[in-house]
């Protein structure tokens, strides 16, 4: 089930009075467990199956979390615990998600160095959303381990908070201690974000339907399937129009998922702040999936040993971590020179700006320095997107074509990278003023603008759909 | 003085400056848009049902969706005629 369709609108109007309903009748832990099941019932649209892997990590990580809480005041039985709950949710991930990639990338080896020996080749189906849920139950032990949770939850919490259907297969990427502290009691009905939650969702319904899917369909896609056959022109497009796209699609969702979750009177962290924006490598970092980011900080980059341990620890630090979040995008070379990219790019601005002083640059400056960011990461994006190494190098070559004219680029998609480029630097506080205006107009009006907003949509989306880029994550 | 003003707007993150108000108002939004949705995209509806698994309650689903598409594409004066007929007294 995906969040902009007719079948998740009649789910949510069953989940979202019934979830209400029982807090209102006081049923707090009925009410989390409607809730759960909603969520199972969501994942079981993909596969009933792989239902029970879901189910498996919860019990996984509620069971670490007991060890932990047992272990109390006995630090190597503690760290014993978390080792084994961590090698086991990393074990699952590494076997479903890398499994495959890895035998065939180690046959090839042993074939070229003529060594009889083979790893048998598996048909692994991909699990939905297992690197976030994965992710996910690594945040409730770690941040146990840590004493950031006080005490180990009961398994109706941590199944709710892994399983929890708005961020259960494209994130954010939600953390435990921010969280679980949200179920110790009821979410209160008189005291819910209604308008940032439909403003959430029309707006990513919004950047989904018509601008991700727009772009996917008539420019991207044709530009990457064979990038030979076009010029600079549409090359050109297509990299700023993957740019908005791979944007307005994981964003939209990240969106939805907030504005759903804001619904039901429940709280997640922001995911993106208008990335494009950014004057630095460590800047766009700061404003693009910005869960997958902290958590990487946070559970990664300063167990490492961070920026503590001397200037070549840093950059060794700071690639390898970025080198992971590349492969955590997929099984697959692009991704890794994706993440050694930017890994590389983000140890060269620690070089660079080293004892520079942290006076305010002026504009023409922080112009040049947004215009630069923008193109390195558009660059990087051609090594994601593109199917291997040699149809990137196809693109990046085609960019030099100018002999071809145009067949791709129309004013109307012309307008959409315009558009997708233009609302990165629109005022920081535009939900607040808008949560003004929402205040301000009767609530049956607001349904009457909810409803046209969605006609417009319908009109401008076009027939064609293009998948959630993040759910093959 | 800090805790009225906690309390009266969002404090943390994207609800950072924003009003809360009652779940309720999400009820009535949704009523309202959902109607506006029945009413001008009943084609959407249609093509929901098409995509459906075929099964005798989809099927029911869909000719219900077929009838109220067709009710929608009646223009207003047709609507009038209509009911000016059903309201007209029989002939004696």
């Amino acid at each position: 089930m995906i969040f902009p369709t007719l079948n998740f609108l009649l789910f949510y109007m069953v989940v979202w009075p019934t979830a209400w309903g029982l807090v209102l009748a006081g049923r707090h832990n009925l009410h989390k467990l409607a809730i759960i099941a909603a969520s199972y019932v969501f994942y079981a649209f993909w596969s009933w199956k792989l239902m029970l892997l879901l189910l498996g990590s919860v019990l996984l990580n509620w069971a670490t979390g007991r060890l932990i809480g047992l272990a109390a005041g006995r630090r190597v039985l503690k760290r014993l615990a978390l080792i084994l709950g961590l090698a086991v949710n990393l074990s699952l991930l590494g076997f479903f998600k890398y499994y495959s990639w890895f035998s065939e990338e180690l046959n090839a080896l042993l074939v070229r160095l003529e060594v009889g020996r083979e790893l048998p080749l598996l048909e692994i189906v991909l699990p939905i959303g297992i690197s976030f849920y994965t992710f996910q139950g690594i945040s409730y032990v770690v941040d146990l381990y840590r004493g950031d949770l006080d005490r180990p939850r009961p398994l109706i919490d941590v199944m709710f908070f892994i399983s929890f259907f708005p961020h259960l297969v494209a994130g954010p990427i939600v953390r435990a201690a921010s969280f679980l502290p949200q179920l110790e009691k009821p979410p209160d009905p008189g005291r819910v974000f209604v308008g940032l939650g439909v403003m959430l969702i029309l707006w990513g319904v919004f950047k989904k339907a018509v601008v991700a899917n727009w772009l996917a369909v008539s420019l991207v896609d044709k530009a990457f399937l064979d990038p030979g056959a076009y010029g600079t022109l549409d090359l050109l497009a297509a990299t700023y129009g993957y740019a908005v796209q791979i944007y307005c699609d994981f964003s939209a969702y990240s969106d939805i998922a907030i504005g759903v979750a804001a619904l039901l009177g429940y709280r997640f962290q922001r995911n993106f702040n208008q990335p494009y924006r950014a004057e630095s490598l460590a800047d766009f970092w700061r404003r693009w999936h910005m869960s997958l980011s902290s958590w990487l900080r946070d559970y990664l980059y300063i167990p490492l040993g961070g920026s503590r341990r001397g200037r070549l620890r840093t950059y060794v630090n700071l690639m390898l971590t970025v080198a992971l979040g590349g492969i955590w995008h997929g099984a697959a070379w692009k991704f890794v020179i994706w993440g050694a990219l930017h890994g590389g790019m983000l140890a060269l601005e620690r070089i660079v700006s080293r004892g520079a002083a942290a006076a305010a640059r002026p504009p023409w400056r922080r112009a040049l320095a947004i215009l630069f960011t923008f193109h390195f990461v558009c660059l990087c994006w051609i090594v994601f997107r593109a199917e291997s190494a040699t149809r990137a190098l196809e693109f990046l070559t085609g960019l030099a074509n100018w002999t071809q004219p145009a067949a791709l680029l129309s004013p109307f998609l012309a307008a959409l990278i315009a558009f997708g480029l233009v609302i990165q630097f629109t005022p920081g506080d535009m939900l607040e003023r808008l949560d003004r205006i929402y205040q301000r107009i009767p609530t049956w009006a607001v349904g009457v603008l909810a409803g046209l907003a969605l006609l417009v949509i319908d009109i401008l989306g076009g027939d064609s759909s293009a998948p959630f880029i993040y759910f093959q994550f | 003085m800090s805790e009225q003003a906690d309390e009266a707007v969002g404090t943390k993150d994207l609800e950072k400056g924003m009003r809360p108000s009652r779940a309720s108002a999400f009820a009535t939004i949704a009523v309202n848009a959902i109607l506006l949705l029945l009413l001008f995209n009943s084609g959407g509806l249609v093509r929901w049902t098409q995509q459906l698994p075929s099964s005798p309650v989809t099927a029911w689903l869909a000719e219900r969706a077929a009838d109220w598409d067709r009710l929608m594409h009646v223009s207003p004066p047709e609507m009038f005629e209509q009911l000016k007929k059903r309201l007209q007294p029989g002939e004696p």
